[in-house]
């Protein structure tokens, strides 16, 4: 594995060695749906600790890029590290949160029934979930903020409150390392809040989350890092190296208001 | 109605009341597959592989002829059966997999194609100058009352393997209907959990044969289970409901049948399932229609009280 300071058409990167017990460590990794090429050559580091922003415009390979780490969708070409190993899906140690809309929410499930899915791989096969793992979701779930909520049926939630809902049950693993689709689309600001505080958390205890996220303008309050991904990567880094107006226009092929330019750091 | 009200207490004889057992049994082991397949989102399966016995059990019946000289023996149509299902089983699995239909789409072609081909082969025997096709008649609408202690007994023995193999994996089959793409990432073998439920269903289905057949199969896997969802909003409670409405159904419809002569075992567990799901979609307490109906009426009570003009009046 090879892990270059610079990207392949010059521009140059903050410099890290690659890093053989970096969380995630990709290098080359190419994937295609069919004939249509979604990633192209992405080289990434993960940063010990701290959390890191996926960008880019829709279409952009974002999402595919967390599935095709995980293998959930086989990639064409390159090599993936979690922890300087081939991934244990069943260690526990990488937690994924699918985006919102990969279920379905009107399944018969309450809440709580959700959280404690995040403990399966401690209680094993074939053995049934017990009151202490219930009691241990609910924990969870207060977490969140959802203690009351608990046993409520999932579809009864609004759309934060699911949100934080598989977030609970990321918590519940107790993971190393999170991988989060898209946990800030389309929910209230009350659960934005609760989310950020979480991802907050998390880093003050040493983990390392990446998020795949659209909003470009509360990148730099929230991310510590970042990547700009347009099929290819276009830059990655701590956040304000990448967000500059040049990065931004190759990405989204389009020149930012100067007030998005502002935010961003510009 | 002495006749009935004794079938249902099974005193109308020793094979009868075995049937109505062997029924029973059944019902609660489609009620509880159903309700994993109807929240896997996969039970129009269930259709499709029933259907799909057939060809596999004419093969069976004319590789008998061939090589035993007999046509009608009973493991080696069920063997047949089986081996047809899962092949159509695995075919929809395959297409899907590779993207080439949406799944609806292909349960129907398979199912089209197997059941064309199971016609046309059983027309084919109805033609052959030897006995024994009724044998596979009774295979198309169920004859609990022709069924005989011996297979009975393996309905009923493969039914409780049914509902324990179930029950084991509950934790899994909830994860592999809830979030599979979570499961997978997490370690769980999704493809291999989908395959057990493919297993489970197959199992059914072919214990089934005898009791509903092949037509109706659908009936007892998908009607205890959206029948149970009506009434409760947890999977925990939704699963012994099913089950006890599955076998409520197969009881209930096996004494009818051994009550009514020339009615088949099959279309009357189907009536009463029928039955049990109309009443419940009327009145269940959530999702029932009379529910609904009272909650609509308070909220336009609402209007009033609150001194708004509903639209729409003069």
């Amino acid at each position: 594995m090879v892990f270059s300071s610079r990207s392949r058409d010059g521009f140059p990167l903050p410099p890290r060695p690659a890093d053989p017990v970096s969380p995630l460590a990709v290098a080359g990794l190419t994937v295609a749906y069919h004939d249509r090429p979604v990633l192209w050559d992405v080289d990434f580091v993960a940063p010990p600790a701290g959390l890191v922003a996926v960008l880019g415009p829709n279409g952009a390979g974002k999402s595919t890029f967390l599935k095709a780490v995980l293998g959930l969708i086989p990639k064409l070409a390159g090599e993936v590290r979690f922890f300087g190993r081939a991934l244990d899906r069943k260690s526990g140690l990488v937690a994924y949160v699918p985006q919102r809309t990969a279920v379905d929410w009107d399944f018969p499930i309450t809440a709580v029934e959700v959280v404690a899915m995040g403990l399966y791989h401690r209680i094993g096969w074939l053995r049934p979930v017990r009151r202490r793992h219930l009691e241990a979701a609910r924990a969870q779930l207060d977490r969140v903020g959802l203690a009351d909520l608990a046993d409520r049926q999932i579809g009864q939630l609004s759309g934060g409150q699911q949100q934080r809902v598989f977030l609970a049950r990321a918590l519940a693993q107790d993971a190393r390392l999170y991988l989060l689709d898209e946990p800030l689309a389309g929910i209230d600001a009350a659960s934005e809040q609760v989310v950020v505080e979480l991802l907050r958390e998390l880093r003050a205890a040493g983990r390392t989350v990446i998020v795949v996220h659209h909003d470009l303008e509360s990148v730099p309050g929230i991310f510590d890092e970042a990547m700009l991904l347009n099929v290819r990567r276009i830059a990655a880094g701590p956040v304000g190296t990448v967000l500059t107006p040049a990065n931004l226009a190759r990405a989204y092929g389009v020149t930012f208001a100067p007030k998005v330019a502002a935010v961003v750091g510009g | 109605m002495t006749d009935l009200l004794s079938a249902l207490f099974l005193g109308a004889g020793y094979n009868s009341a075995v049937a109505t057992l062997g029924a029973a049994f059944l019902g609660v082991a489609g009620g509880l597959v159903g309700t994993f397949l109807l929240l896997r989102r996969r039970i129009m399966l269930a259709d499709a592989l029933s259907h799909a016995t057939l060809p596999g059990m004419v093969l069976a019946f004319l590789g008998g002829l061939a090589l035993l000289g007999e046509g009608r023996i009973l493991p080696l149509l069920l063997f047949g059966a089986a081996a047809s299902a899962a092949l159509a089983g695995l075919a929809v699995q395959g297409i899907v997999a590779n993207r080439r239909l949406t799944e609806d789409a292909a349960i129907a072609s398979v199912l089209a194609c197997f059941y064309g081909a199971g016609i046309v082969l059983s027309s084919y025997v109805q033609s052959l100058p030897v006995g024994g096709q009724a044998g596979l008649q009774r295979f198309l609408l169920g004859s609990a009352a022709g069924m005989l202690r011996a297979e009975a007994e393996l309905v009923a023995a493969s039914a409780a393997l049914l509902v324990l193999f179930t029950g084991l994996f509950a934790k899994e089959l909830r994860l592999l209907c809830f979030d599979p793409v979570y499961a997978e990432a997490h370690g769980w073998p999704v493809a291999r959990l989908d395959l057990l439920l493919l297993a489970l269903l197959l199992a059914l289905l072919v214990i089934g044969l005898q009791i509903v057949g092949l037509v109706l199969a659908l009936a007892v896997v998908v009607v205890p289970a959206v029948t149970a969802r009506l009434w409760t909003e947890r999977l925990g409670r939704m699963l012994p409901l099913a089950a006890a409405i599955g076998a409520a159904a197969g009881w209930i419809g096996a004494a009818l049948s051994a009550a009514l002569p020339r009615l088949p075992t099959g279309p009357s567990i189907v009536l009463v399932l029928a039955a049990i799901f109309l009443a419940s979609l009327i009145v269940a307490p959530q999702r029932g229609l009379l529910a609904l109906a009272a909650r609509r009426r308070r909220l336009v009570r609402m209007l009033a009280v609150e001194g708004i003009e509903r639209a729409g009046s003069p």
